[in-house]
């Protein structure tokens, strides 16, 4: 599973997202191709918008 | 259209052109204002100057920048209101400011740098399709092939 | 006829000066009822202490008003200033206008801000704020004439067009003679529905370049619209000298150059693969929100809906026209105002025509979209236009007639009480009926257009309505419809909702994401921080002039290798380098924070002046905190069954829904309750919600008045 995969199964369509697998940080253009390895730490976190 | 091309086998890196540019258009031996830029490059030197593309036309709100009749992008610097929207989006980073007078400026291909250029490593030419090839020295030599 | 042959009530003529270091240096004073025009100096304590925008807006109703004064007294004030920044053209979101006046939805200060040239050319022509005083006995039109060193008073004659878009080519004609008097001037009007409701909404107009035809941002909430009319303005107008790009005579262009220079770099690297605001603008978030179940939908009862696709983002980056970024204040690169040409009316006073409609933005999309369950782009189209024109706020509007519909279909009110209108969420005509009536004052409508908190009362004593459900269904805090979003799973956005000084507008925070989502705020402490921190830096953009937009809705992602990248803190330091670059005041990110915290605390202040902002004013309908009917619970039960194990270690096989709901309820209410308790800790405020006399005093904004406000409640 890569982080897009799971990105996608999480429903996370916001773009503005800052990823870190196992605390290292995930560039946005590199979801596709960084796998998530079983039991890994996986942050998402959205940075906040609104109107 | 009309714009500045650049060869870089005949540069001496003695950056006459950009002292040239900031005379014709700012008065002052300032590099810092002209509209072109010779790089020390590990092999020679490099020019950055604006090719015309016109990307930034669209881009200010006071329709300040117009491309005219032969191509040339011109700034008028009497509706510009120094938003420097056009140096942020401009792709090849040639879109310049000046702080003292809050306003942006580009190469608008007078030529002036072409006359004070003693190697002739820069020209006015016409050109179809303009890219960073007339930075490169590969429009030039295009250009040269099919004369 | 022209500008001159109006008749003139009161003149006034002045010294113009340019703006120094960001500031002109003086307010203006127009008191239309007593047709009187004074000049009123700003000194350093006032720009040290209120800073600009909505901090010098309070300062000035504060001295202007009494405690008993009500919106439509004589004494209420409308005032409106930009802020030091505003008019600053290399940065985007620089322009905005900040107003400012005691609303007659909750009888307190409302601040409403708008984009538009008016606040940045009012400064230009040489003033920092207009406050507009009185209530005159007919029509008039306050004329700032810049280039002139003139202000005057003048007569509305009888062919003065009732709403802003007919209204705009008027004001065209009568005072600017030439393209560049068009592309100099800026007004304020509303409509005919800002006479009739309390939800009028100030249009702020701007000269389009590019279209040659002028466009309009609004200054929505809280009925600022109804004031300006009661006062029987019909338009504010001012012209300005042709400026350029250091029209504030900044401290120091250059660090203010390079810091736009690189946003504007910054803004065309990634706009267009994140937000896309330079071609979706803030639409770009109905979808966003759908997916993460945060949309209302039929009066905030659910998050999402099948036929969001059809008004998402995509589908409005089809319908806006020109497609060339759209700002609303010189040098916006974020560019999000965008617009629909040559819309043909269908319905109303106006059918057959063909207009521009600006936007539709989030909020309206949400509003009259989703939350009424209608997803018929063209209806948001037509109500949007209508809404602006008319003078009517799009979120009131919408969340007003989200819960007339679940009224409606809830029983609580009958088609006989209608007026014959079937109310059912979805019913496009029969929401475009009631926004006529709203504008003219007539039928249902005219029941409907004073807002939802006087509607609950209404239906409850006329109707016999369950006033309690009203109560939990109808999403208003304070007397303010609610802005549109879904807070149910978010307990700090409940806060950030309804621990807010005017009422529940997500300016000052929006914490779902970081609260409930990626569940970055998991103690009181921590919610209560961020209940800080984000409303005070958000105030922060309201006194200096600037949009909140390109703080966070366009980021280098390099931020995410910062040390707090929910705070941008690269931007934040732009912040920090454009405000000492304009004013010459060497600050910290800190001293932004600081600035806000006294200006946020005495409007807290000032509330309390009115007779409100104590705790009991802070509460919030249970529709916001949890699922109030078995159908919503049902909706998501797998949620809360689940919350009812982990929250209350009860077994929910063995609950009646009945149960369930009770239980939940009594959790979520409490828990609100616990996050008034520590946020008001937080604040330096007592249990009751009042700021105590150390807070004033630590902010330096212990002014005798002041404490003996704070003084009666301690």
């Amino acid at each position: 599973m890569t982080v897009q995969n799971l990105l996608d199964e999480l429903g996370y369509t916001y773009p503005h997202l800052v990823v870190s697998v196992d605390g290292n940080l995930v560039r946005h253009d590199a979801y596709s191709e960084t796998p998530v390895p079983d039991g890994a730490d996986v942050r998402a976190i959205h940075l906040m918008a609104g109107g | 259209m009309k714009v500045l091309a650049f060869n870089p086998d005949l540069c001496d890196g003695a950056r006459g052109c950009e002292i040239a540019c900031a005379e014709t258009w700012f008065h002052v031996a300032a590099p810092h204002k002209s509209s072109i830029r010779i790089q020390a490059l590990e092999d020679g030197f490099g020019a950055e100057f604006c090719i015309q593309c016109g990307a930034c036309v669209p881009v200010c709100p006071v329709n300040a920048l117009v491309q005219v009749k032969n191509g040339v992008v011109h700034l008028r610097k009497q509706s510009c209101v120094g938003c420097m929207a056009c140096v942020g989006f401009c792709p090849y980073e040639v879109m310049h400011y000046d702080t003292d007078q809050a306003i942006a400026f580009k190469c608008v291909a007078c030529g002036q740098c072409v006359q004070a250029c003693p190697t002739g490593a820069l020209a006015i030419i016409e050109a179809d399709d303009v890219s960073t090839d007339l930075w490169n020295g590969r429009e030039w030599r295009h250009l040269q092939e099919n004369i | 006829m022209t500008s001159h042959q109006l008749l003139v009530l009161a003149e006034f003529s002045y010294d113009v000066r340019q703006p120094e270091r960001g500031y002109a240096g003086q307010t203006l004073y127009v008191n239309v009822g007593e047709t009187r025009i004074a000049a009123k100096s700003v000194d350093e304590t006032m720009k040290r202490t209120f800073i600009g925008g909505r901090g010098f807006d309070l300062w000035l109703l504060w001295q202007g008003v009494q405690d008993t004064t009500r919106w439509s007294d004589p004494e209420n004030e409308i005032v409106i200033s930009s802020g030091p920044c505003g008019g600053t053209t290399q940065y985007p979101g620089s322009g905005k206008s900040i107003a400012a006046t005691i609303s007659p939805l909750t009888d307190i200060v409302i601040d409403s801000n708008a984009g538009g040239h008016f606040g940045p050319y009012l400064k230009f022509a040489g003033w920092d704020a207009i406050e507009i005083q009185g209530n005159a006995s007919g029509d008039v039109i306050i004329f700032v004439n810049g280039p002139a060193g003139k202000v005057q008073l003048l007569a509305a004659p009888e062919d003065c067009p009732p709403d802003t878009h007919q209204l705009g080519a008027w004001v065209n004609e009568r005072f600017a003679e030439t393209e560049e008097d068009r592309q100099l001037m800026a007004f304020l009007s509303t409509g005919r529905g800002a006479e009739h409701t309390y939800m009028g909404c100030l249009n702020f107009s701007l000269y389009d370049r590019k279209r040659k035809d002028l466009r309009y941002k609004q200054a929505g909430r809280g009925g600022i619209g109804t004031v300006f009319r009661h006062k029987r303005v019909k338009a504010v107008v001012v012209r300005t000298c042709s400026f350029g790009g250091d029209a504030n005579q900044p401290a120091d262009l250059e660090r203010i150059i390079e810091t736009g220079a690189a946003m504007h770099r910054e803004v065309a690297r990634w706009d267009a693969v994140q937000n896309r605001m330079r071609h979706r603008g803030t639409a770009y978030l109905v979808q966003i929100m759908d997916d993460y179940d945060l949309l209302p939908v039929k009066n905030f009862q659910y998050g999402s809906h099948p036929d969001t696709a059809r008004i998402n983002g995509e589908v409005w980056e089809k319908t806006y026209t020109q497609n060339l970024p759209d700002g609303c204040w010189y040098g916006c690169t974020v560019a999000c105002a965008h617009a629909v040409d040559d819309y043909r009316v269908r319905t109303g006073p106006y059918a057959g025509s063909c207009v521009i409609v600006d936007g539709p933005e989030y909020e309206t999309v949400a509003g009259v979209g989703s939350n009424c369950g209608i997803f018929d782009p063209t209806v948001i189209l037509e109500i949007n236009f209508y809404c602006d024109t008319y003078g009517i706020d799009t979120i009131s509007f919408g969340t007003t007639m989200a819960f007339v519909m679940e009224c409606y279909e809830a029983g609580m009110l009958t088609a006989e009480q209608t007026g014959g209108l079937q109310l059912n969420f979805g019913n496009a005509e029969g929401a475009l009926e009631v926004l006529h009536q709203m504008a003219r004052g007539e039928g249902f409508g005219r029941l409907v257009g004073k807002g939802i908190q006087r509607m609950k009362d209404y239906f409850a004593t006329h109707f016999g309505a369950d006033r309690a459900f009203l109560d939990e269904i109808g999403m208003e805090a304070k007397g303010l419809e609610y802005s549109e979003y879904v807070t149910k799973e978010s307990l700090a956005q409940q806060g950030g909702y309804g621990l807010t000084n005017k009422g529940p507008q997500h300016d000052e925070a929006w914490l779902i994401f970081m609260d409930q989502v990626n569940n970055q705020l998991p103690t009181f402490a921590d919610k209560a921080e961020a209940l800080h921190y984000f409303p005070m830096w958000r105030t922060w953009f309201g006194l200096c002039g600037f949009c909140k937009l390109p703080w966070n809705d366009v980021v280098d992602p390099k931020n995410a290798e910062s040390d707090d990248p929910t705070k941008i803190p690269h931007h934040v330091e732009n912040y920090v380098r454009i405000f000492s670059g304009v004013t010459g005041r060497e600050v910290t990110a800190d001293d932004l924070i600081r600035m806000s915290e006294r200006v946020y605390n005495f409007q807290r202040v000032f509330n309390l002046r009115l007779g409100k902002g104590l705790r009991a004013h802070d509460a919030i309908p249970y529709r916001s905190a949890g699922p109030v009917t078995p159908a919503e619970y049902q909706s998501r039960q797998a949620r809360y069954d689940q919350q009812i194990v982990e929250w209350l270690d009860l077994d929910p096989t063995e609950m009646s829904l009945e149960q369930k709901l009770t239980a939940h309820r009594c959790h979520r209410m409490a828990q609100y309750e616990q996050l008034i308790d520590a946020v008001y800790a937080r604040r330096g405020w007592t249990s009751k919600g009042v700021p105590t006399p150390e807070t004033l005093r630590s902010l330096g904004i212990d002014y005798p008045d002041v404490l003996a406000v704070v003084e009666r409640h301690l």
